[in-house]
Order: structure tokens, then C-alpha cells, then sequence
């Protein structure tokens, strides 16, 4: 009898170690830094910094008009000398987890989007608040010690329906609040 | 003058492209080159797009569902593809066929947009690729039919932005999975093979131009259709291509999939291409 429940106990052991051990680590590919993504998107424009903080009614807004949901009340925004944005953002999908940089006109149009970081994630580990934090504060250019060499990788095609919906999230983001943004 | 190196993604045909170069030359000329092959990938996903309606590729379906038997001029593009398509249906005995379009846009995973204002269209008869008559641009069909380039395109794309980057510059463009190295000697590649992030098998590079295909990331189901029994074949692990362009890596990696292997190794070796497929436990497997 002690023996079966040893083995019990052996078994419970074993199958809570699986649930406890750390999360694997995520691979992430890192592009360009913020700064080399400004002198592409925005080549002859000086650019100064220029955050926004979303109110509730204006990310609700943004919300109900992109049908997406805005996970970040901060805005990491550049000013261009005419009037027009640079935007550093984050996409959250299914599978991946991607920095963005967005660049929108003074009239509002998409001029350029470059991916910074894309991290790829398994199942549901991004909603986990220890592997989030382990990006956050960070710039791209600490990544890129960790990832100095090119690697090549195929693989299946993924979607970028998320960038896409992220994009979309932006432009209504520029129409509902940035737009109003006086130089 | 110093070497530079510069690594950019965008999201580009429907997934994202990457762009890795390095040459000895000024940062600035090499972004040049890098908006260079980003913009030449962006004009052919215009031209080829299927979902575009606006797209030459829309013009010619619209021109072979209503009138098939009037002869439609391609572009040098479009026919170097739909040509090249023609030859992999033909050695493939009709697996590999871009015409699937209309069973696909039947079981709605594809839109029905070019028929918005004509449904009664989409209940006829449509053929197959061996109704299509090809003489140099020139295109027509004995039976109504339409095309989608989704499996072959985003190689092409790859290979006319090879094209044109300039012999001091090397690296690699990769378009979701598609890719061409320049100086592929010697180098390895990682192919990914499930949904895992650490379930990458390191190989090494046998050709230029390298597609991998796999149904970890559809969620909801698989995307190769079978156009001989009309169902969607399940892949387990991912299935890849080495060959000398990225369109024949692209659309050889599909006959691999819907082909047994005996017959899937002489299409393979006719293309001058190597397949290998790995299983989901991470096991290669050369198929020729």
C-alpha cells in the first residue's frame, strides 16, 4: 500500500514539475534599430519626440471604430518637421509578438512600416506576465548582441493578418487623436 | 570602404519579407538596394495578386471566365509564371494545377470577388489546366477557368528581386518561408517543422533557392488541395525544396506534398530540385 501511494506521490511530483518548469525561451529576430528605422522611413526629416497618452474615451474610441483592441494607452511617437508621425508599436498575434515602426503622414497616409523585433511565441505564454516582462524597457539594440549573425529560416507561411489589424488600429488612432495634435 | 550589413522585414504578400544584405559600400546605397528589391517584390504581388482586383492576374481570370476561347496578352511576369506553371502540371500529371482556384473559391478559401455582381457564373463548368492553350503571351482556354498563383508567386517574387540587387552585394531574401541566398555555399538553414518555437532542424543549404511548407500555422486546417480527389491533404512536419529558383522551390514543394514519393522523385529530379521532408519529431528524410 505504501508503495502504490509512493508511486502516486512520484507521479503527482513528476506531472506538477512539468507545469512548474520555465517557459521556453521564445526566438526572437531582431531588424532594425528605432534609429535606423527613422532615417529609412523618414530619410531627410529631423524627428523629435513627441509621446502621447491615450485618455479612456480616446482608446475606446479607437477601439470601437478599428474593432481592435488597444492594449497600450502610451503612444511612442516622433514628430516629423512637417507634421508627420513615427510611430514605435506593438502587435500582439497568435503566434508572434512584433515590434513595429510605422510612419503616417501629415495627412494621415501609411508611408512605411518596418518590423524592429519579431518574437515568435507558442500557445499562450505571451499572456504570461514573467515573459512579458522580460521585453519591457528594452530597445532593439540590446537584442542584437544576442542575435548578431544572419540566420536563415523557412518555414511555413505566416500570416501578417495582425500587423495588418495593428496598422488599421494606428490609422485610427492618427484620425481620433494625433491628427488634432497641433506642430 | 567598410562592409555593411543591413537585416530589414516588412509585411509583404500577405506575410513577412525579409531582406538581409551586406556589400562593401556606403549604408546609404545599401538601403537603396533593400527598398530596390522590397519595392520590385511589392510590383509583382500587384500584378499576380490574387485577392486584388485590380491586379493583371484579376484581369486575365475575368477575361477566362467570360470569354475563355478569346485570347488574353499576358505581361512578361505573368507569363513566365502561368509557362512555368504549365510545365510543373504537365510533369506533375495535373497535381500541381493553378487552376484549383475554382474548387477552392467553391468551399470559400478563396473570396468569390470576381463574381460580386455575377453568381450565376460561378455555377458553371469550369476546366482544368490542360483546357488552356499557351503560345508565348498569348493565352486562352477551351473551358471557362481562373487562376491562383498563392503557391508560386511569392517564389517568383523572391527571384526577380535577386535579380536585380547588383554582383557585390550578397545575403538573402525570404518572403514567409521562400527564400534565395546569394552565396548559399557553405551556408546552413533552419527549417522550422511545427508550431514549437525551439522545432528547428539545422541543414545544410543544397541550392540557391529553398521553400518550406508545413500546416502548423493554419488554423483551420490544411491549405494543399488534392485537384484529383478534391480534398485537403494534411501535412505533419513540413515538407522542402532546394532548387535554383525560389518559383520552382515553391511550387515543387505542393507536388511533394500531393504526390507519392516514388513519382514526387522524378518531378524533382526533371527540376533539377531536392525535396526533404521532416517529421514533427524534428527526423529528416531525403526524398531524392
Amino acid at each position: 500500500m505504501s508503495m502504490l501511494r509512493r508511486r502516486f506521490l512520484k507521479g503527482l511530483v513528476a506531472t506538477a514539475a512539468t507545469f512548474a518548469l520555465p517557459i521556453q525561451v521564445a526566438f526572437a529576430k531582431n531588424y532594425l534599430t528605432i534609429e535606423q528605422a527613422q532615417k529609412i522611413l523618414w530619410p531627410d526629416q529631423k524627428l523629435t519626440p513627441a509621446p502621447v497618452n491615450l485618455t479612456e474615451e480616446q482608446a475606446e474610441l479607437i477601439e470601437d471604430l478599428s474593432d481592435i483592441r488597444v492594449r497600450n494607452h502610451h503612444i511612442n511617437g516622433w514628430r516629423s518637421d512637417d507634421g508627420g508621425w513615427f510611430i514605435v508599436d506593438q502587435v500582439i498575434g497568435k503566434h508572434e509578438n512584433i515590434d513595429l515602426a510605422v510612419a503616417i503622414s501629415a495627412e494621415g497616409k501609411v508611408m512605411g512600416i518596418e518590423v524592429l523585433t519579431y518574437r515568435e511565441t507558442y500557445g499562450d505564454q505571451i499572456m504570461h506576465p514573467k515573459w512579458r516582462a522580460q521585453f519591457h524597457g528594452k530597445d532593439s539594440s540590446e537584442f542584437l548582441k544576442l542575435d548578431k549573425q544572419i540566420r536563415n529560416i523557412s518555414g511555413a507561411t505566416l500570416s501578417c493578418r495582425h500587423v495588418t489589424d495593428g496598422i488599421n488600429r494606428l490609422n485610427h488612432t492618427w484620425s481620433s487623436v494625433l491628427s488634432k495634435i497641433a506642430l | 570602404m567598410n562592409q555593411v550589413s543591413i537585416k530589414r522585414c516588412r509585411p509583404l504578400l500577405g506575410t513577412f519579407v525579409e531582406v538581409n544584405l551586406t556589400a562593401k559600400m556606403s549604408e546609404k546605397a545599401l538601403i537603396h538596394w533593400s527598398n530596390m528589391a522590397f519595392d520590385e517584390i511589392e510590383r509583382i504581388h500587384q500584378t499576380l495578386s490574387f485577392h486584388k482586383l485590380d491586379s493583371e492576374l484579376s484581369a486575365l481570370n475575368i477575361a477566362l471566365i467570360t470569354a475563355p476561347n478569346a485570347r488574353f496578352t499576358m505581361s512578361a511576369d505573368l507569363q513566365n509564371v502561368v509557362t512555368f506553371a504549365q510545365q510543373v502540371f504537365e510533369h506533375s500529371n495535373g497535381y500541381y494545377d493553378i487552376s484549383i482556384a475554382a474548387p477552392l473559391v467553391a468551399s470559400k478559401h478563396l473570396p468569390a470577388h470576381l463574381f460580386t455582381d455575377k453568381a450565376a457564373l460561378l455555377e458553371q463548368q469550369f476546366g482544368c489546366f490542360a483546357d488552356v492553350n499557351l503560345e508565348g503571351n498569348l493565352i486562352s482556354s477551351a473551358k471557362p477557368i481562373f487562376f491562383d498563383l498563392g503557391g508560386i508567386a511569392k517564389g517568383y517574387a523572391v527571384d526577380q528581386a535577386i535579380y536585380l540587387l547588383p554582383k557585390e552585394i550578397t545575403g538573402s531574401i525570404n518572403a514567409g518561408g521562400d527564400m534565395r541566398v546569394i552565396n548559399w555555399q557553405k551556408q546552413k538553414v533552419e527549417i522550422k517543422y511545427s508550431q514549437r518555437n525551439s522545432a528547428l532542424k539545422k541543414l545544410p543549404m543544397l541550392n540557391t533557392a529553398l521553400a518550406s511548407s508545413g500546416s502548423y500555422y493554419q488554423e483551420n486546417g490544411s491549405q494543399y488541395f488534392d485537384p484529383k480527389t478534391k480534398c485537403y491533404v494534411k501535412v505533419n512536419g513540413s515538407t522542402s525544396v532546394f532548387a535554383d529558383r525560389a518559383m520552382v522551390a515553391d511550387a515543387l514543394t505542393k507536388v511533394i506534398v500531393l504526390m507519392n514519393r516514388k513519382d514526387a522523385e522524378k518531378v524533382l529530379n526533371h527540376f533539377n530540385a531536392k525535396g526533404i521532408s521532416i517529421n514533427r519529431f524534428g527526423f529528416s528524410r531525403r526524398i531524392n
